[in-house]
């Protein structure tokens, strides 16, 4: 299971960049229109809880285009008390179709590092876990918009999460 | 005229700060000294470090907590681990008993609350070598003597004699457990180690305790919520509460002068507790 989800994510960005390409060669009327957000996400692919920035690059029709970069923390202080936070910054490539209510795709990675008891040491990695996720949002505002989606990360020797996320943002 | 004006609204600020700094002063705080603050399981049931953690447990000490409550249960081979369910399931990268699983096949598990964290599931010494530096108070929250089974029973018993005689300088050990008969013999064989039978009913637990002359009862806060705190308070056998999860729980516990208070909220806890 864990190496079939990768293999389809990288066919899904296969097709969407050969898509992009075949339709840029024709000319097709796709536009380069930017839009920004920022959303604060209950759980999600941050974990326990994030903030995100996304930015919508090209959109064709009712589909946009877009990447994320996010932040969030377990905890601050590690377990001696000390600042030394664990850290997860998740960030994708994703596509999303509609208006007012919205469906989308996103595949990408989390970069993480957890400060962890090893061999009786106090240590800490960074690590890479991919993770694809299906969403829906809903414009409840010109400028605020609802969200929930359903996130599959894969921790690389650890089990995968089947992980969900809400969240509220607002467009910059 | 405007001097007059500006004079009086700070007159009224003034007065008002006075009577502030008045009654804050005179609110009365019992004393609390005597209860000691234990986190449950390390952190609680809420934080994002699993209970029975190592990092959960050493988080709770380094927040200065008196000690930390472990659940015990064992492997088919005699090893302790710290575990809170007879499963591991629920909360682990394992699956199965625990005691039908050696120790080997448990030992590379963690636990897996939430994505990207990663502690490890570890045996009681493993635990109690690194807990052993702070001097603490550790209730071992026995989930299973293993009674139905003598052989399992004896394998457990020697097991926890073990931990109990390497530990005992360093540790303050304290007993939880359901079984007053297996606690009973435990307290003839530690005279020094304290015995908490688990019940859920304060009055039936109170006679169970004093039938088998064991130092004293732990029980859910909420059970205590129909008995007069004055009998609480001036029982000549100890309490251990469990269950506390918000600030009302904690001040509760600590004005029913609880000896052992296993929060899920160390830093509000010790904070209340400061006050006295």
């Amino acid at each position: 299971m864990k190496s079939i989800i990768p293999c389809i994510s990288f066919i899904c960005m296969s097709l969407l960049s050969y898509s992009l390409q075949a339709k840029e060669v024709q000319n097709l009327s796709f536009e380069y229109n930017e839009s920004r957000s920022i959303r604060m996400t209950g759980m999600g692919v941050g974990g326990w809880w994030g903030v995100h920035y996304e930015r919508s690059w090209l959109s064709y029709h009712n589909f946009k285009f877009n990447t994320r970069l996010g932040f969030s923390t377990y905890s601050l202080r590690d377990f001696e008390n000390v600042l030394n936070p664990d850290i997860q910054i998740p960030m994708s490539l994703g596509i999303a179709y509609g208006d007012r209510h919205q469906v989308g795709f996103k595949t990408g990675v989390t970069a993480h590092r957890v400060v962890v008891i090893k061999k009786e040491v106090k240590t800490s990695k960074w690590e890479w876990s991919p993770f694809l996720s299906l969403h829906y949002r809903f414009s409840f505002h010109p400028n605020w918009f609802g969200q929930v989606a359903v996130n599959y990360i894969m921790v690389p020797s650890q089990k995968s999460y089947l992980w969900p996320g809400i969240s509220i943002g607002r467009n910059l | 005229m405007a001097r007059n004006k500006y004079w009086k609204k700070f007159i009224n600020i003034a007065s008002f700060l006075l009577l502030f700094i008045l009654f804050s002063c005179s609110k009365k705080y019992n004393s609390y000294a005597d209860s000691k603050v234990i986190g449950h399981g390390g952190m609680g049931v809420s934080s994002t470090y699993p209970m029975n953690s190592l990092e959960s447990l050493l988080k709770a000490l380094n927040l200065d907590a008196d000690g930390v409550e472990i659940d015990v249960q064992m492997t088919v081979d005699g090893v302790l681990v710290a575990f809170h369910d007879e499963f591991l399931d629920d909360r682990s990268s394992g699956t199965g008993k625990i005691n039908e699983r050696y120790w080997e096949s448990i030992s590379d598990l963690y636990y897996t609350n939430y994505p990207y964290l990663s502690y490890k599931v570890r045996s009681l010494e493993q635990i109690l070598e690194q807990l052993k530096a702070y001097h603490p108070l550790i209730i071992l929250d026995i989930k299973n003597t293993y009674a139905y089974d003598e052989d399992m029973a004896n394998l457990f018993d020697s097991a926890l004699n073990q931990v109990l005689t390497t530990y005992e300088e360093e540790i303050h050990f304290i007993l939880e457990s359901k079984e007053a008969e297996w606690l009973s013999n435990m307290q003839n064989q530690f005279p020094e180690i304290s015995t908490l039978l688990y019940g859920y009913d304060f009055w039936e637990t109170k006679e169970m305790v004093a039938v088998y002359d064991l130092d004293g009862m732990a029980i859910e806060l909420a059970a205590l919520n129909e008995v007069e705190p004055a009998i609480i308070q001036n029982v000549d056998f100890e309490i251990s509460v469990f269950n506390v999860h918000n600030k009302s729980q904690n001040k509760t516990s600590l004005d029913l002068n609880i000896d052992y208070i296993q929060t899920e909220n160390i830093q509000q806890l010790l904070r209340l507790r400061g006050k006295s």
